[in-house]
């Protein structure tokens, strides 16, 4: 298994898309951290009470952006070695293809843990830059918030791999998974939560999902700042940030992890018995 | 119990099905070390469906195929036991060579030293930090070749490896594989020409359909070839009992009215023709080559006469499989020539061990009969340029079949008209280069993009 893990290392190191696509992913986080803490800045015109704790919300929609660039580089890991066709040569050297999925599997949770890092990082270096640690919430919320984070982000990089080894075709998938991040699952919410009334079922999708378990507690602490529940801060920001009437963090966790492995699971079961012709 | 060696392939009832289509029916074979085993087929035969299953990269629908008396999931370490060449494995195009063989080398857990042992010995080193995108195929098959060779594995199987490579990569090729089979190791080679690997090969297992038709070694394969000899005689019936006067049983009568005598040499019925006081217009010597029994074996493949053959071939072969000298203008219109050899020359089997399935007499050449305007044109053999291939007409002992690769002017051959009714020669196959006793690795320079195929 060793052998295999330093195998996808490699792999992994010796291509350029883990590097091209943390550019974006840095940048974002970066502007989003600063942006976040200068419009935090403005809001002392207005309250007595000092600089609300913006970081509490810009990290977490940094990582919900980091999220999407993670998927694609699972979703690369998982489907490219088809496209390339070099899972012939990695079939022919690998125990077995279910070790094959794993070592994958887990290096590209290594891989995400890194692009949420960075997330982290970038956000709270623009946010620092901006106006020191006054728009940091408690060193616990902040920790807090960027760990949700991270693992919201390595999850979706598994699931990637997931997805990517189930359907193979790297192109199809990448079009599939995006349009589903970035329009289907929101359309699904609005029909069928709107119009149809079924508003318990968005909730329950994967991207709501990882979202839930990066955006909740920073939405918490950033409402808890304003100290008052009546305002209804808490279900304003999470309209805005997150999706309404979201499961809590640890419930949207739980949520993406079986998502996660429901999907290996199909990937191991699936590519472990295809032809490779 | 039986011994199994460790590099031993085993393949029994091994059956695949793809949809409705059986890709591969039934096939039972054993590869065994120390020798390199041709594994023959034409296109479409099952051949690269067979390799699949062995490396476990295709489920067979029944069956087993095991190396080593094991099934490849339960190798282990499969790139220490078995590398293999095959026709769509290819590279991540902005992985470098060296790149491409540590990420497998790692997988195998072999040092990294070993890849650069490789490389040099497919002799990719100068190319090695380069990029796959800008590979040639011949380089791309030195590098599928390196990559198999990584895990020094006891059996090495190949699908096609003579693709892309240029003359001398396929010198070099052969003479690595005798070596690497010579130290006790298992080598698996296929091809869908005989002639490709007839040189390297001593064991063959030929397929037709998803099914085998012939194993066992090359020597025999080739002692069963039969000659006979074709006399046009004045007075046939004579002849035929002075000839069985003289021992020779097989005579038959061919439909344009000659004699055919099996197993006699051309001297032998021309004296008894002398003593006998009887005329004789024409004689000439048949044999039947390696690749004849070939194509006879796996013809059934093709029961409607392939164009492809027929077409591919014969050009490329001087007269189509042999009958040129019998062939030409002044023997007039083949139509009802071709189908009268069957019955003609008798069911006998073509000296091919007893009781093998598809022999069935002479083979019903396939692209034989597509060829009718070919002897009604007066003057193709003195068609300008055709002379350029002097062993054409004046080429008796074609059936001489073991200098068939190297016979002079075969190569090179430009100046063969496309005459009328000629065949195109667009499906010629690659040419066969006899061993070159130089085998060398291939320089440097042999392998920039522009030298390569």
């Amino acid at each position: 298994m060793n052998r295999l893990l330093l195998s996808e290392v490699y792999k992994l190191s010796t291509t350029k898309v883990w590097w091209a696509l943390l550019i974006p992913v840095a940048v974002i986080a970066f502007v989003l951290g600063l942006a976040g803490a200068a419009i935090a800045g403005l809001s002392t015109v207005v309250e007595d009470a000092g600089l609300t704790p913006a970081l509490a919300l810009t990290m977490p929609i940094s990582m919900e952006q980091t999220t999407v660039f993670a998927a694609v580089v699972g979703l690369i890991g998982g489907a490219g070695e088809f496209r390339h066709r070099t899972i012939t040569t990695t079939y022919l050297t690998g125990v077995s293809r279910g070790s094959v999925l794993a070592a994958k599997a887990i290096v590209h949770a290594g891989l995400g843990l890194v692009y949420g890092v960075v997330t982290a990082v970038f956000c709270a270096a623009g946010a620092l830059l901006n106006s020191g640690t006054d728009s940091f919430p408690s060193t616990t919320d902040t920790l807090a918030v960027a760990a949700a984070g991270v693992v919201g982000v390595m999850a979706w990089c598994v699931l990637g791999v997931g997805i990517g080894v189930l359907i193979t075709n790297q192109i199809a998938v990448l079009i599939v998974v995006l349009v589903y991040l970035l329009f289907v699952e929101g359309l699904i919410g609005l029909l069928v939560g709107t119009v149809l009334g079924a508003d318990e079922l968005p909730r329950y999708l994967p991207g709501a999902g990882s979202t839930a378990l990066q955006t909740a507690h920073g939405i918490t602490v950033f409402a808890n700042a304003f100290g008052d529940e009546a305002f209804g801060v808490h279900d304003v920001v999470e309209g805005l940030v997150g999706s309404s009437g979201q499961l809590s963090w640890w419930g949207g966790g739980l949520l993406i992890a079986a998502y996660t492995a429901a999907f290996l699971a199909a990937g191991w079961y699936v590519g472990g018995r295809r032809d490779i012709t | 119990m039986v011994q199994v060696y460790e590099g031993t392939i085993e393949v029994t009832g091994l059956t695949k099905h793809f949809g409705a289509v059986a890709a591969v029916q039934d096939l039972s074979f054993t590869v065994e070390p120390g020798s390199v085993t041709g594994f023959l087929g034409p296109n479409g035969a099952g051949k690269t469906t067979t390799l699949r299953m062995i490396l476990g990269l295709v489920r067979p629908t029944d069956g087993t195929a095991t190396i080593g008396g094991r099934a490849f999931e339960a190798l282990g370490n499969p790139g220490r036991v078995v590398g293999a060449v095959l026709e769509a494995q290819q590279f991540h195009p902005g992985r470098g060579a060296r790149d491409h063989l540590r990420c497998y080398a790692a997988a195998m857990g072999v040092p990294t030293g070993r890849v650069d042992q490789v490389v040099a010995l497919v002799g990719l080193t100068s190319a090695a930090g380069r990029s796959t995108r800008g590979y040639s195929l011949g380089m791309r098959q030195r590098l599928a070749l390196a990559t198999a060779l990584l895990g020094d594995p006891q059996v090495l199987v190949l699908d096609e490896p003579a693709n892309g490579l240029d003359p001398e990569g396929i010198a070099w090729l052969r003479n690595f594989l005798r070596t690497f089979a010579r130290s006790g190791r298992t080598v698996l080679v296929s091809s869908h020409l005989l002639a490709e690997v007839e040189q390297t090969v001593d064991q063959v297992v030929i397929v037709s359909r998803g099914e085998c038709v012939y194993q066992g070694h090359l020597d025999d394969l080739r002692a069963g070839q039969r000659r006979r000899v074709l006399i046009d005689a004045g007075d046939p019936g004579a002849l035929v009992t002075a000839l069985q006067d003289a021992g020779f049983g097989a005579i038959d009568l061919t439909p344009d009215g000659r004699l055919s005598v099996a197993d006699a040499e051309r001297q032998q019925v021309g004296d008894i023709a002398l003593a006998s006081g009887i005329a004789v217009y024409g004689i000439a010597e048949e044999r039947t080559d390696l690749e004849q029994v070939f194509l006879q074996l796996t013809n059934a493949q093709f029961a409607a006469g392939p164009p492809g053959y027929g077409q591919g071939y014969g050009p490329a072969y001087g007269p189509p499989y042999g009958y040129g000298p019998t062939y030409g203008p002044g023997y007039g219109p083949p139509p009802g020539y071709g189908p009268g050899y069957q019955p003609g020359y008798g069911p006998a089997p073509l000296g091919l061990p007893a009781g093998h399935p598809t022999s069935t007499g002479y083979p019903a050449n396939p692209g034989y009969p597509a060829n009718p305007p070919y002897p009604t044109n007066p003057a193709y053999p003195t068609t300008p340029g055709y002379p350029a291939n002097p062993p054409y007409p004046a080429n008796p002992p074609y059936p001489a079949s073991p200098a068939y690769p190297t016979t002079p002017g075969y190569p090179a051959d430009p100046g063969r008209p496309t005459g009328p009714g000629y065949p195109p020669t667009q499906n010629r196959p690659p040419v066969q280069e006899p061993p070159s006793p130089y085998a060398r690795p291939v320089t440097p320079q042999d392998r920039e993009p522009g030298h390569g195929p």
